[in-house]
């Protein structure tokens, strides 16, 4: 009957707990939303800086962005395009961040958010590492270490947080295209 | 008076990080500025007091036989409510800060204090010995964290301390410059307090 006992004391302990914590993540769930987005938009202007204003567009499916804008300048001319990516790094998602002007080479590369190592894949933050995007087309868009004509060099120790980034961009670019009918 | 002696022992007499050697690896991964130092230390210390609290209160109702799962049940809720607070309202610090949050949970100071204290202790005592441990394990990372940011980037709190051709000594913000400096205070701390025995 000791089982018995010991489990429901358990179960009551946790049940309490889980009470606590759904009252705590109902509370915070609009604020953390909120910082998300905010997070985002900072992005897309840190990858496109020459932008004046962002405008809601749609990619197709292939490039993987999950989410777009065309960015336009004062002039009101269209300038490029900023995309969220979403790629599957070594712990949780990367939310990458990146701007592709119209020739389709890269302006800007930026980490919203990620759960990476700290020490390893966190580099990825590192503009050391992400300013080597800049200006790429989808052939340089490759690590050295996967192939003889990529121009990215991987991170020490972190192969799988680079490749991420990279491969998420490359896929971007080889697909670009906005969803026709819109 | 006793309750004012639990909350003053944290500082000195029962430091977490120079006497019970308790929180080694969070000590030496958020003492690498200020700023980080006084973020993780608020972060466990809240973890502390409110789980203190909450275990004196079932004290005599936990069977002995789970006490260990149903601490930890305690600490990683108290955990996942900083997580969140601190992710919707200091998202930038929660950021920096990273994967060192959750792990609060795994502290060996928190459930320490649970089996050494709490689960002995009335209610306002073991309140006493959170916010005290806590609030002296915040200025210790703070007092670390100071040495390693003036000598590794030459800032204070993020402000300019040094004189602008100041070279950082890069090795103090990196992981053995924290052992270094969590050493040699150590030392120094022993030391201090065999002097005052004397």
């Amino acid at each position: 009957m000791d089982v018995v006992k010991l489990g429901a004391y358990l179960f009551f302990i946790s049940a309490v707990a889980a009470a606590a914590l759904s009252a705590t993540s109902s509370f915070t769930k609009e604020r953390i939303e909120q910082n998300r987005k905010a997070k985002i938009e900072a992005s897309f202007r840190e990858v496109m800086p020459d932008a004046a204003k962002f405008e809601p567009c749609k990619l197709v499916k292939e490039t993987g962005a999950v989410d777009a804008r065309k960015a336009v300048d004062a002039a009101g001319k269209l300038i490029g395009y900023v995309a969220q990516l979403e790629p599957s790094g070594y712990a949780d998602k990367i939310v990458v961040v990146v701007g592709v002007d119209l020739d389709k080479h890269v302006t800007g590369v930026s980490i919203a958010r990620d759960s990476e190592t700290p020490g390893l894949g966190k580099k990825i933050n590192l503009p050391s590492f992400r300013d080597q995007f800049k200006s790429k087309t989808a052939a340089d868009v490759r690590l050295k270490k996967d192939a003889p004509e990529g121009k990215i060099d991987a991170i020490t120790a972190a192969t799988i947080s680079s490749r991420a980034v990279t491969d998420a961009i490359r896929k971007l670019l080889d697909n670009f295209g906005e969803e026709p009918g819109k | 008076m006793s309750i004012l002696k639990d909350f003053t022992k944290g500082f000195i007499k029962e430091n977490p990080v120079f006497v019970l050697m308790l929180g080694m690896c969070p000590t030496l991964a958020t003492s690498s500025s200020v700023k980080n130092g006084i973020g993780m230390g608020l972060a466990a210390t809240f973890v502390l007091a409110c789980s203190n609290v909450i275990i004196s209160a079932i004290r005599k109702t936990v069977p002995n036989k789970i006490r260990i799962p149903v601490f930890i049940v305690v600490v990683a809720t108290f955990t996942t409510i900083v997580d969140l607070f601190m992710e919707a309202y200091v998202p930038a610090l929660h950021k920096e800060l990273g994967v060192f949050i959750p792990l609060i949970v795994v502290n060996c100071i928190i459930l320490a204090r649970a089996e050494m204290f709490a689960q002995k202790n009335p209610i306002l005592n073991s309140a006493a010995d959170g916010l005290g441990l806590g609030l002296g394990f915040t200025l210790t990372l703070a007092f670390i964290g100071t040495i390693r940011e003036i000598l590794g980037e030459g800032t204070w709190y993020g402000m300019q301390v040094m004189p602008s051709d100041y070279k950082p000594f890069l090795l103090a913000i990196l992981a053995p410059g924290g052992f270094i400096c969590l050493g040699l205070l150590m030392g120094l701390m022993v030391r201090l307090q065999k002097a005052a025995k004397k």
